[in-house]
Parts: structure tokens; C-alpha cells; sequence
């Protein structure tokens, strides 16, 4: 018990955030409607708070070693502060994207930013849980949250809809996940990982029952990340919710998925267990990407775009997890650096060029070359580093992922990689084609503005987009410290 | 480590990068200077051209490399910094700085967008040049790629109507293509092991190319030879060999004059550069195992290529479908692993380069003039612009293979190398019933179908009775003519000696040629 009480020390940027969370949700109160940017300037500032706790974390973390936290509920390790990196970005960016944007403004928009926040406190014990039950509560502390988010534009049906939608899926996604939770603690008697790898490994619960059970509570982080078959809710959950929270769902909760989904795997299985579950994410990951490529090739809206866009990109993050070897974990935790900035950059695009021509339709994206040069500048620098063509981060990470799968000798994998991001080159070049080669059939308004912030933040988001896919040994170094500890 | 004189001035570095800085500042300026604009392109691509001309003078190949510079990139991966030149890439590196200059001056004409027009023009030329350059395959891979952006742009933004499509055509396939390369790298970089550690140097794995041959299989094939044969498809889209070559057309067409230029004058050149310094050089045995099917694709372009060409009526396409055939040549001389071949296709590649160009730059003129192509819509203005018809005749003549032109020697070159090629009888290969000589035959018939589509070209337009719409047709104009008369030189005067242009490549093809040979078991 004492023990437990001491561990709160280790909790210190999950406190930070909580407080911060307090902080906003009071001072939501005090400012008045139309006057509360200073929430969400609150709420950078916890962010800002964060990364530097985090920093001093990492830093006492390399001496002691990873650390468990109440009776095994939780660990702190790199691999869960590098996460809580990417989370806090995310949640920066997402605050400031949501400062300046007119859809939000309508709406109450302190209690947008106060619930990001709160996303960020449930990704941020995600990705720290090593038990089911802890798994479970975070999980829902996240998902509730994303379905308010979500649903956020009271009075727009799409939204509404899109809530809907979300809670639906994910209601049902959770409940296989928790079923399987308890056959899981039936078959070994535990919920904490490391009792259910011994058990595993000793051989209890048979093949089939493990499988099943492997199978059912994956398809609760499956939803997270938006992989096949459990994408089904994400284009039209991205294509009705607000263009800020899509970004941050984009992003932030999928990484927080794949934190769990690789902890859980790793941890819990790993690769000396019965199970063969190394060949399910190969199959999963092959049709993720293919199912989120093709279907992308067809879409109107560049948000839909982007959503399948993004189910093609968990298929492509997958690859890391299909290769046991660690080298596959660190590419992918490089690769979910890159992915948040070059993603949010293309929401950010998007989200910037709607508070002006309010569609995010592809025929109305005709023309924008001209009329905005930074913006379309900006988007094509961020959906080339997402198709993977160097010199761009987003090479590097897909570099990165391939280079881990062909040291494993998985030769046909790699192949139906690099074959998909020929594929994914067809929609990310549709919305370069209506904004440089197609010329828009309204020449008014003949120049859009971009907010100064926005602008301030496209060019923020290039360099690392350009420097890491120039000089990336010092991040993937990070990213390996983060697998091996 | 192979310690080499590393070269203080930079000069490679300097010659790719400085078009890309120029290009940077171009972006800077403001959008009405259109004068200045252009000028900095003159002055971006002029640099290279100067340093391309001193290389040109200074260098002679001795099979070793030269202005090696080196430097430690991603130390992890062993991914160096690795730029240097040897026979295999000088006269191409030469002539890509060239063509880029003639192409910036041939762009006085655009109007429309001006500024993005020549910042893309030059991170082209970086892209182009770096190709050229590198010798470490991850660095190669990165310049490679980068002209896959620019040039989309160039061709769908200032293209002809059917833009779009060519443009992304392009895009597409040239991936495709490449993508084929990224594993063929990542295969290779594992299966390396120099100094005991994975590499991605070019040089170095040509070295120690016997390693490759105890790598284990994949998907049941030999590793040098699926490797191999992933590398050359993805060079043989880029060439492009017959029947990867469908964009080429397309691409042609629809690309503005001076993007149609570069296109046939450096990108084609790409491919069949990057297969003799990946494919060729690191797996020998593969070149000779596939030396037959390398040599018959090589014949298929030859004659596809003219036989297209000649059932053309627009005039860009013909040029365009020549280019797929003349650069079957370089592929039947590269196939052919003869000394003599080798020189030939690599002079090839230069003599196309030059040769295609002026065609390319004089359909233009013609182009700007009267605003269509047809063939058949022209008709005896050789009366009108005498001096067009000239230089017309002259490029014609030097892609057709007239003696006393460069075309010429590079076919005459590669015939005669590859008829007395024996490789094809050589053990191991399952194709030993076609012997070289008789593909030599049949490619030696692409000669005059060439002659019959170009003549009758030359006939059409220029002879027979004037068209009287064109009887005011204006003559090349002073800036024309300036981008016209250094390929005019280079065409006269590689034809009549072409000993320079043989002493940029020839110690390196040879050591090169004489390295397969004795790769056999």
C-alpha cells in the first residue's frame, strides 16, 4: 500500500495533465462566450509543462530502469514516455489548430479544448498499461470522449451522425475486446501481461481458445488504429466531425492504439507463445493497406481522402509489428513521429482552406495553387512525404518499415508495400492535380488567406517534414532507445 | 575503406547543388521580375555548364574514379555522402549539364507562371546531376527520386492537353519502376558485407560482387539474378525499352519544348547509366545470364521504335518513337559485353542526347510558329526557311546514322561490337540456340526503316510545293539558333573525331567490359 502512494511520483505528467484538465475546466467558466482562446493557450501551456516533465522522466528513467506502478497496473519505460511525447505534440497542434478554427468558434468552444486535454490524459495511461483491466479504462476513457468529440457541431446532422456512428462501432468493438478480456483472465488466470506470457508460454488454454481470444481482444485495438476489417467507421466518422478533431483522431488516438496493441502483443504473447500471431498482423496489415489504398483512389472529399488514406497508413505501420525482430518496433515508433506531423500538416491544410471556401470537396480544391501558394505548397510537401518519395520524412519512415521487413526475408510483404504506395501516389496526386494543373471554374475569390498562426504553423511543420527526411539518425536513434529501454 | 584522393574543391558538389540554390532564390523573387527570373535560371544551369566544360578539358579516364568527394551521412547505415565520376558517368554528366543550360534558354517563352516554371527547372537539374554523381546507392536513390516531382509539374502544369494524363502517367510508371529499385537496394544492402559491415556503396559491392552470388535465394530465383532483374526493369522504364516504353510517347507529346528536351536529352540517358553502374557492375553474371533476352528487348525497341515512328503524322511523336528506337541501341550495346559495344552504347546515349534534343528544340520552333504538328500539313517550307531546314537536315541526318555524323560512329560502334559478341554461346546460358550475330542483323535493319521514316519526314515538310499559308514563315531566330549551334558542333564534330568523347568513357567501359568477362565461373 505504501509502496503504491510512493509511486505517485512517477505519475507527475499524468498529474500535470490532470491539472492542467482542472485548470481549463474552471477557468471555461469564468471567460466569456467569444473570449476563451485563453483556455486553449492554458492548455498549450500544460502541453508545454508536460514535455519538459517528460524530459526529466526520461532522464531519471535511464538510471533506474523501467519502473512498475501500482502492483503491475502500469509501467513507465521509454517506450511509454516517447508516446506521451507524441501525444502532447498532437495535443498541442490539435489546440492550436482548434484556436483558429471557425467551426469550433460556433460552438462552445472551451469544453473542446478542456475534453482534448482529458483525450490526452486516458492515450497517455494507454500507452503506459500493462493489465487488461487498466487497458479497458483507458481505453473507454478515450473512446467516450472521441464520440463527444466527434459529435462536437450541435445542429449539423453529419456530425450527429459521425458521433453516432463512432459510438456504435466502438461500443461493439469494446465489447468483443472486454469478452475477450475475460476468457482471456478464464484461460490464465491473470490480467497482468507478464503472468498471462508465463501461463501462455507453459502451454494453458490450448491453441484454439488462445487465437480466439487473441483475435476477439484485438479487434478493440484494431478499431482504435483503424485497421482492417475494423476501419469501417472512419471515413465517414472523419468526413462529418470537425476538421480538428478528425486531425486529432487521425493521429492521436491511433497511435495511443498502436502503443497498446504492440505493449499488449509483445508483452502478453510474444514471440515465444503457441500462437502464430505474427502471420494474423501480416495478413491484417496486407489488407489493410490494400482495402484503404483502393478505396481512397475513388473518394470526392479530401477529408474521406485523408480518412482512407490514413486506414492505408496503419496498414503500412503494421509491417513494423508483422516483423518480430525489434528493429520492426523502432520503425514503427519512428514512423508514428512522422506520421503525426506529416498528417496533421495535411489537416492542417485542409482545415485552413475550409474557414475560407468552407468545403473540403476535390472539385472545389481546383485552382488553389494560385490562390493560396503556401497552403498548396505546403500540401504537396506533406502528401508526398505520405505517399513515401524522398526527400521527405515520410521516406524515411516507410523506408525504415520495409528495410525491416526485408531483413526478415519476408519478400512478397515488402513487395505488396512498395506496390501499394505506387497505388497511394493516384489519390495523394488527385488533389495535387486540382491544385496546380486544373483551374478552378470561380475565379473569385482570387486570393485566399490563411491565418498568420496557420501559416506560422505550415512552415513549422515542413522542416521536420524536409530535415528528417535528410538527417534521421538522431530521431531513430531515439526511437530504438524507446524499443530497447 | 578504399582511400581515395579526396577532391577539395567540391566540384561535383558544387555542380549539383548550385542550380538547386539558384532555384531557392528564385523563389524569393518577386513574381513581376520575370526578367530576372529568367536570367537566374541562365545563370543557375550556366554554372554547371562551366564546370561541365572544365571537367571536359581536365578529365581523362584512367578506369578510376575522379573528384571523389566523401563524407559519412547516416553513419548507422553506413549511408555516405559519396559523389565521384568515372568513364561510366562523365560524358553523360557533361552532357546533362549542357542540355539543361539549352533547355533554360529554350523556356524564354514561357509566360505562364514564370517563377515556379524555373525553380522547378532547376531542382530538376540537382536531381539530374546528382544522379550522375553518386555512388552510394541510398544517395542515388534520393536524387533519383527527386526529379520524379519537378518533372510532373513541368509537364502538367505547362503541357499540352493532354497534360493530366501525361503527367501522371509518367509519375506512375517511373515509381513503379523505382520502387522495384528501393527493395532491389534494401536486398542488396543486406546481403552486403564490406569491412563486416552492410553497405549501400556502389563501388565497394562491385568489389566484392562474388558475395552476392552465396546470398541465399528468393522466392526460389538465384539472388543476382532476381535482383538484377528487379534493378532492370526498373532502369528499362526509364530507357525505356520496348514494352515498358508507353509513356515515353505521351510524355513527349504533352511536355512543353524545352521539358521534352531534357526528357529525351538526360532522363532516357538515366536508365541506362544506372544499368551499368548497378546492374552491370554489380552483378556481372547476371549480365551475362541475361545477355540474350537483354540483347532481343534491346532489337524489339530498335525496330518497335521505328516501325511507330513511322506510322506517325505528328510530328513530336516521331521524335518521340525515334527516341524509343535509338535507344535500343545503347541496350543492344550494353547487352552485347563487348568492349567496342560498350563504348558505343554509352556514346549512343550521348549522340541520342544531342541529336534528339535539336529535333526536339527545332519541333518546337516550328511548333511556336504555326501552332500544329502535322506532318502532312506542311509541305515545301525549306524554300521559306532555309536556315531551318539546315539544321533540321543535320539533326535528322545525325539520328539516322550518316557517316561523318555522331549518330554514326555510336550505331556503327555497337553493331560492330555486338556481331562479333560470342557471349550468348556461353555456359550457364539457357539461351544459346540465338547467337548475337543474328540479333546484330536484324537490329542492323532498324537502320533503314529510320532512314525511310526521317526522309520521308524531311520530304514532307520541307520539299514538294510550298503551302501557301506558310509563306511568311519566320526563320530561326538569334535565340534559337543559340541553342541550336553547340549540339550542332557536338553533332559535326563527335562524327568527324570523335576521339574526345571516346576518351571520357573508354578505360572505364573497358575495365568494365573486361570485369564481366572474367566474372564467369
Amino acid at each position: 500500500m505504501q509502496q503504491n502512494v510512493l509511486d505517485i511520483h512517477y505519475l507527475i505528467p499524468e498529474l500535470i495533465l490532470f491539472c492542467t484538465f482542472a485548470v481549463m475546466l474552471a477557468a471555461d467558466q469564468v471567460f466569456k462566450r467569444g473570449r476563451k482562446k485563453p483556455v486553449a493557450v492554458m492548455g498549450i501551456a500544460g502541453m508545454g509543462l508536460l514535455i519538459v516533465s517528460l524530459w526529466q522522466q526520461s532522464a531519471g528513467l535511464a538510471e533506474t530502469g523501467p519502473v512498475y506502478l501500482f502492483s503491475r497496473m502500469m509501467m513507465v519505460d521509454p517506450f511509454s514516455i516517447y508516446f506521451k511525447w507524441i501525444f502532447a505534440m498532437t495535443t498541442m497542434l490539435t489546440l492550436i489548430l482548434a484556436m483558429r478554427s471557425k467551426e469550433i468558434e460556433k460552438q462552445n468552444e472551451g469544453e473542446f479544448y478542456t475534453l482534448i486535454v482529458f483525450v490526452c490524459l486516458g492515450m497517455s495511461f494507454l500507452c503506459s498499461s500493462t493489465h487488461l483491466l487498466m487497458i479497458f479504462l483507458s481505453f473507454e476513457m478515450i473512446s467516450i470522449l472521441s464520440y463527444v468529440l466527434a459529435g462536437y457541431l450541435r445542429g449539423d446532422p453529419r456530425s450527429s451522425e459521425s458521433g453516432i456512428k463512432y459510438m456504435i462501432y466502438g461500443a461493439f468493438t469494446t465489447g468483443i475486446m472486454i469478452y475477450g478480456m475475460s476468457m482471456l483472465y478464464g484461460l490464465t488466470g491473470s490480467l497482468e501481461f507478464h503472468e498471462i506470457h508465463d501461463a501462455l508460454q507453459g502451454g494453458r488454454g490450448g491453441l484454439v481458445p488462445v487465437t480466439v481470444t487473441l483475435l476477439m481482444i484485438s479487434s478493440g485495438m484494431l478499431f482504435k488504429i483503424a485497421a482492417a476489417p475494423f476501419h469501417m467507421w472512419s471515413p465517414d466518422v472523419y468526413e462529418g466531425a470537425p476538421t480538428v478533431a478528425t486531425a486529432f483522431f487521425s493521429v492521436g488516438p491511433k497511435a495511443a492504439g498502436f502503443a497498446v496493441f504492440l505493449r499488449f502483443l509483445l508483452t502478453a504473447f510474444g514471440p515465444d507463445t503457441p500462437v502464430d500471431w505474427h502471420r494474423i498482423i501480416e495478413i491484417l496489415s496486407i489488407l489493410t493497406m490494400t482495402i484503404g489504398n483502393y478505396t481512397a483512389l475513388r473518394q470526392e472529399n479530401v477529408k474521406r481522402m485523408l480518412a482512407y488514406s490514413s486506414i492505408a497508413q496503419a496498414g503500412y505501420i503494421l509491417m513494423g509489428l508483422a516483423v518480430l525482430h525489434p528493429d520492426g518496433r523502432s520503425a514503427i515508433l519512428f514512423y508514428l513521429a512522422v506520421y503525426m506531423i506529416m498528417n496533421m500538416g495535411a489537416f492542417l491544410v485542409v482545415l485552413a482552406l475550409e474557414n475560407t471556401i468552407k468545403s473540403a470537396e476535390l472539385k472545389d480544391y481546383r485552382g488553389i495553387g494560385l490562390k493560396s501558394p503556401l497552403a498548396a505548397a505546403a500540401m504537396v510537401i506533406f502528401l508526398i512525404s505520405l505517399t513515401g518519395l524522398p526527400p521527405t520524412a515520410g521516406f524515411v519512415g516507410k523506408f525504415l518499415l520495409f528495410k525491416a521487413v526485408m531483413d526478415q526475408k519476408l519478400y512478397v510483404f515488402a513487395l505488396i508495400g512498395v506496390l501499394n504506395s505506387v497505388v497511394s501516389l493516384v489519390y495523394y496526386l488527385r488533389v495535387v492535380k486540382a491544385m496546380y494543373l486544373e483551374i478552378s471554374p470561380d475565379p473569385a475569390p482570387a486570393e485566399i488567406r490563411i491565418p498568420f498562426t496557420y501559416a506560422v504553423l505550415l512552415v513549422i511543420l515542413i522542416i521536420p517534414v524536409i530535415y528528417l527526411g535528410l538527417f534521421f539518425q538522431p530521431m531513430y536513434e531515439l526511437s530504438i532507445k524507446a524499443v530497447f529501454g | 575503406m578504399l582511400h581515395q584522393a579526396v577532391n577539395t574543391h567540391h566540384l561535383l558538389t558544387w555542380m549539383t547543388f548550385f542550380p538547386l540554390l539558384t532555384g531557392l532564390l528564385i523563389l524569393c523573387l518577386p513574381d513581376r521580375r520575370s526578367a530576372l527570373i529568367r536570367w537566374a535560371g541562365v545563370v543557375g544551369s550556366l554554372v554547371p555548364v562551366l564546370l561541365a566544360g572544365y571537367i571536359f578539358v581536365a578529365y581523362q579516364d584512367s578506369g578510376t574514379l575522379a573528384y571523389v568527394e566523401r563524407y559519412p551521412w547516416i553513419p548507422m547505415f553506413n549511408i555516405e555522402y559519396y559523389m565521384g565520376i568515372d568513364g561510366l558517368s562523365a560524358s553523360l554528366l557533361i552532357l546533362t549539364a549542357l542540355i539543361s543550360f539549352i533547355a533554360v534558354v529554350a523556356s524564354w517563352g514561357i509566360n505562364k507562371q514564370i517563377k515556379g516554371y524555373f525553380a522547378l527547372m532547376m531542382l530538376l537539374e540537382t536531381g539530374m546531376i546528382g544522379v550522375f554523381c553518386a555512388l552510394d546507392f541510398f544517395l542515388f536513390y534520393i536524387f533519383w527520386e527527386l526529379m520524379l516531382l519537378p518533372m510532373y509539374f513541368l509537364i502538367g502544369i505547362w503541357g499540352g492537353p493532354r497534360r493530366e494524363y501525361a503527367a501522371i502517367k509518367f509519375f506512375l510508371y517511373t515509381l513503379a519502376g523505382s520502387v522495384l529499385m528501393l527493395l532491389a537496394m534494401l536486398a542488396m544492402y543486406f546481403n552486403s558485407a564490406i569491412d563486416g559491415h552492410h553497405s549501400f556503396d556502389l563501388i565497394a559491392m562491385s568489389a566484392h560482387y562474388r558475395q552476392f552470388e552465396e546470398a541465399g535465394r528468393i522466392l526460389g530465383f538465384r539472388f543476382p539474378l532476381i535482383v538484377f532483374a528487379a534493378l532492370f526493369i526498373g532502369f528499362a522504364i526509364k530507357i525505356p525499352v520496348w514494352p515498358f516504353h508507353t509513356w515515353l510517347p505521351d510524355a513527349h507529346v504533352e511536355a512543353p519544348t524545352a521539358v521534352s528536351v531534357i526528357l529525351a536529352g538526360v532522363l532516357l540517358k538515366m536508365g541506362g547509366y544506372g544499368l551499368l553502374r548497378i546492374g552491370y557492375s554489380i552483378f556481372p553474371q547476371a549480365a551475362i545470364y541475361f545477355s540474350v533476352p537483354i540483347g532481343l528487348l534491346g532489337v524489339g525497341s530498335i525496330l518497335y521504335g521505328a516501325f511507330c515512328a513511322m506510322a506517325q503524322t505528328d510530328l513530336k511523336k516521331l521524335v518521340a518513337y525515334s527516341s524509343v528506337s535509338h535507344m535500343g541501341y545503347v541496350l543492344l550495346g550494353i547487352a552485347s559485353l563487348r568492349e567496342a559495344s560498350m563504348v558505343g552504347g554509352v556514346m549512343q546515349m550521348f549522340n541520342h542526347g544531342t541529336a534528339t534534343a535539336m529535333m526536339f528544340l527545332l519541333v518546337g520552333v516550328i511548333y511556336d510558329r504555326t501552332h500544329h504538328r502535322e506532318i502532312n500539313g506542311f509541305g515545301g517550307i525549306g524554300a521559306v526557311v532555309p536556315r531551318y531546314m539546315g539544321v533540321m537536315i543535320l539533326a535528322t541526318f545525325a539520328s539516322m546514322g550518316l557517316p561523318g555524323l555522331s549518330g554514326f560512329i555510336s550505331e556503327i560502334f555497337v553493331l560492330l561490337g555486338s556481331f562479333r559478341s560470342d557471349i550468348a554461346s556461353n555456359a550457364g546460358s539457357v539461351w544459346h540456340f540465338i547467337s548475337f550475330q543474328n540479333i546484330t542483323i536484324i537490329a542492323a535493319f532498324g537502320v533503314v526503316i529510320t532512314a525511310a521514316y526521317l526522309l520521308r519526314m524531311l520530304q514532307k515538310i520541307f520539299l514538294g510545293p510550298l503551302n501557301p499559308k506558310y509563306e511568311a514563315l519566320p526563320d530561326l531566330n538569334a535565340r534559337e539558333i543559340f541553342t541550336l549551334v553547340p549540339l550542332g558542333i557536338a553533332v559535326l564534330a563527335f562524327g568527324v573525331y570523335p576521339m574526345p568523347l571516346i576518351r571520357l568513357m573508354g578505360a572505364s567501359l573497358s575495365k568494365l567490359a573486361g570485369f564481366i568477362m572474367g566474372s564467369q565461373m
